[in-house]
């Protein structure tokens, strides 16, 4: 039996601890995005609360026959998606629970995403909120296989889809190294399930913010939050899938994890904020057309190096 | 001072703010859009996404009705600021967060779920029923919720300013808030009936996106685009155009409709009409979908109203009138003038192709050059050259849109490259003025995102404040 946090810490601290890792992670995400975009520098970090604290406030809107109760349903969804798609990151050296198939956990949190953000955009009963909700629905379709194909690509040179094997596996070379491509279409392709930067198309500004057009209060807040998590919990799986997780030099393991986190966070941020919104069906293009067969040529290229001993020497 | 609220003052301190503004507001927009940015206030992407709805002139009375539908689409604590000139800016914005928090003090403003008081359920509703709570239901909640409490307290029938929307100056009657100094009015959330409900609930009409707000254009002036708009609106339902300020948009259809005539056809679901179908481009059978956009709309010239029939998002069919006017008026800005106005449709643009750091360094390019300091205006001009390479070298926006909305002076890149240009004070010559006309055929066969992007693209050529037309119609 694998050393899960679970086990180590009983199952309501370790849930509690992971629910707090995700919110802080997109405390971090929200608090450098807006130190990006307004220039605040380190009070930016307090806006992401204070947003927070006007929503809880505001009153929650309503529109004319919708489907209220999967719309606010997938509201909840996004966040509680966000949160356990990190159950299987390693915090603290840990997963919260460590099954055989860790890699296909996360994917599929990230595939019950597009119900989630499809109900967000349908609830409302308004052609923006749906225009949004089908944008997600075509980035998603699109989005998937590449991830898909980069996760199965970390999966094939660690010989197992069980985290704690494919951080131990990367103990003398990141991963990053020999698939480059894969680490990138990875934190691409988590970009496009938290419809945020580039791939912000499903909440643009041209359909009056999309999927959220009709939300507010603590509806909008779900949302908002659930988007920042996933973003989070994403650069957090890349640093374990593709910069070694925990290990690095005197600091403990725990701490690089979080550095390696905050720096694919900010790289992240900082490239996504350089450009405009991409018009879906160029990014939907561009997933099919390019990322689809790289990623596969990724995986050719690691199969083949496993297959001459190149990741067990 | 208790705890509670202290921290609500903090939250709402920072307020989310929907600006809209007549034509020939540019200077007061500009500078109130610059003092926003300066206080860190973000722009809203909806009334649902705002907090303070910033009117800025004196709206015209076709406009004043869409801007009442959108005031009522925003989630409470609301406030409502009216402008008029720029001195006393910061003031009013002081004020609404001031009356923000006022309006979060009062439980029973944020606590709409009371007792159901059964609106909308007959056309009676919209007629004389001002003071039903409407913010509370689920099933037929409407608007955001403004519990106005009754008449009894706010002194507003629905009714009777229906009538007088045309001619009364801005809801002075109904308001129990504290009122601004000199430059216009604070308008408090409490004691605002919303007026959207009132279309919705009015369970006859054909179309209740175009209806309701049809009530203040009927009353208030009547438009010559009524009779295409209401055709639109009877062929195809509109059951999904409710959005956000999307049904403000189509108050300048309908204007002779609506009175006891209205159209039953099809299923109709909650008192909308089912969405038609009709060939699509791939000649299968699609739903056709009635929807407007304008005139009250974040990043869309305001006056500018859109009727379009939309298969999935993609537009087929597209008529674009003015809500106020029915020709345009061609006023060529100062030549002092051009470099900002190309950065301010820059700054639109952009904000709209959700570029917002772009946008932002755009609007502040142009704040400066208005200064009259000139080591302001010299370091404003750096900046402004900056932005313009930026977004010129841009290879994410050229791939992005390139190829969309052709026009006679090129495509959306074409025009974005030549506001750059100007932007950067070289030598370019401005861009023609697209008629409407053209630019409906070019919107045409887009979708709905790429539509936005062609729309913010052109210059419309109304930088002309609306008066003398107004009267003339009047």
């Amino acid at each position: 039996m694998p050393d899960t946090s679970a086990a180590a810490w009983g199952l309501v601290p370790a849930v509690l601890l992971v629910t707090g890792f995700g919110l802080v992670l997109g405390w971090l995400v929200a608090g450098v995005d807006h130190a990006l975009l307004a220039g605040e520098g380190l009070r930016s970090f307090v806006e992401p609360i204070r947003s927070g604290v006007r929503l809880l406030l505001e009153q929650r809107r309503s529109t004319l026959a919708p489907d209220s109760l999967l719309w606010r349903l997938g509201c909840a969804a996004v966040p509680v998606l966000g949160v356990l798609s990190l159950a299987v990151v390693p915090i603290g050296g840990r997963t919260l629970w460590s099954t055989s198939a860790d890699l296909v956990w996360f994917n599929a949190m990230e595939a019950m995403l597009w119900a989630a953000v499809w109900l967000v955009g349908w609830g409302p009963n308004a052609f923006h909120a749906l225009t949004g909700g089908y944008r997600f629905l075509a980035q998603g379709l699109a989005y998937e296989l590449p991830l898909m194909f980069s996760l199965i690509t970390v999966g094939v040179a660690a010989g197992s889809l069980r985290m704690t094997d494919i951080v131990a596996a990367q103990s003398d070379l990141w991963f990053v190294v020999t698939m480059p491509v894969a680490f990138v279409v990875f934190v691409g392709s988590g970009a496009a399930f938290a419809f945020w930067g580039p791939f912000a198309a499903p909440a643009g500004p041209d359909i009056a913010g999309g999927v959220g057009s009709e939300l507010s209060g603590v509806d909008r807040l779900l949302l908002d939050v659930g988007r920042a998590v996933f973003l989070g919990a994403t650069a957090a799986m890349a640093a374990a899938l593709f910069l070694g997780g925990g290990s690095g030099p005197v600091l403990p393991g725990p701490v690089w994890h979080v550095l390696k986190t905050v720096a694919v966070v900010v790289t992240l941020v900082a490239v996504g904020r350089r450009m405009p919104v991409l018009r879906p069906d160029r990014t939907v293009e561009v997933a099919w057309m390019v990322l689809v067969p790289a990623t596969l040529l990724q995986a050719l290229v690691v199969a083949i190096l496993l297959i001459s001993g190149f990741y067990t020497s | 001072v208790d705890l509670t609220g202290r921290l609500r003052k903090w939250a709402l301190e920072r307020p989310r703010v929907l600006v809209t503004g007549a034509t020939g507001t540019d200077s007061l927009r500009w500078a109130a859009e610059s003092e926003l940015d300066r206080r860190g206030w973000v722009l809203a992407q909806s009334p649902c996404d705002a907090d303070v709805l910033l009117i800025l002139g004196s709206t015209i009375p076709q406009l004043s009705a869409a801007v009442d539908l959108v005031w009522g689409q925003i989630p409470q604590p609301r406030c409502r600021v009216e402008v008029i000139d720029e001195s006393d800016l910061a003031g009013q914005l002081d004020m609404a967060v001031r009356a923000l928090v006022l309006s979060a003090d009062r439980p029973e403003s944020v606590a709409p779920q009371t007792a159901h008081q059964g609106m909308g359920e007959s056309a009676d509703v919209s007629m004389g029923h001002g003071g039903h709570s409407a913010g509370g239901h689920e099933q037929l909640e409407t608007t955001s919720g403004a519990t106005d409490g009754g008449a009894d307290r706010s002194g507003h029938q629905a009714a009777g300013h229906l009538n007088h929307m045309g001619a009364e100056p801005e809801h002075e009657d109904m308001d129990p808030s504290p009122h601004g100094g000199t430059g216009g009015a604070v308008h408090e959330a409490p004691g605002h009936a919303s007026h959207e409900h009132m279309g919705r609930a009015a369970e006859g009409g054909s179309d209740h996106a175009t209806h309701e707000p049809m009530g203040h254009a009927h009353h208030g002036r009547g438009t010559p685009e009524g009779s295409d708009g209401a055709e639109l609106a009877a062929v195809d339902g509109s059951g999904h155009a409710e959005g956000s300020g999307h049904e403000a948009m189509s108050h300048a259809a309908h204007g002779g409709e609506h009175t006891g005539h209205h159209m039953h056809h099809g299923g109709k679901v909650a008192g909308l009409d089912m969405a038609g179908t009709g060939p699509d481009r791939d000649g299968l059978q699609l739903d056709l979908l009635g929807v407007s956009l304008g005139p009250v709309l974040p990043g869309w010239p305001t006056g500018l109203v859109l009727q379009a029939r939309l298969q999935g998002d993609v537009v087929t069919e597209a008529d674009l009138s003015w809500v106020d006017a029915s020709e345009r008026m061609v006023h060529p800005p100062a030549a002092a003038d051009s470099r900002r106005m190309a950065l301010d449709h820059l700054a639109i643009f952009l904000w709209v192709a959700g570029w917002p750091r772009a946008a932002r360094d755009a609007r502040r390019a142009r704040v400066g050059l208005g200064s009259t300091d000139p080591a302001e205006r010299a370091l404003a001009a750096g900046r402004a050259a900056k932005v313009a390479r930026r977004v010129r070298h841009s290879r994410s926006l050229a791939w992005t849109v390139r190829g969309t909305g052709q026009l006679a002076g090129g495509d959306v890149l074409d025009r974005i490259r030549r506001w750059c240009a100007l932007a950067a004070g070289e030598a370019a010559e401005t861009l023609p003025f697209t008629p409407l006309e053209e630019l409906a055929s070019a919107v045409t066969g887009a979708e709905l995102g790429t539509v936005r992007l062609i729309v913010a693209s052109v210059d419309l050529g109304r930088t002309a404040p609306r008066h003398d037309v107004e009267l003339a119609h009047a």
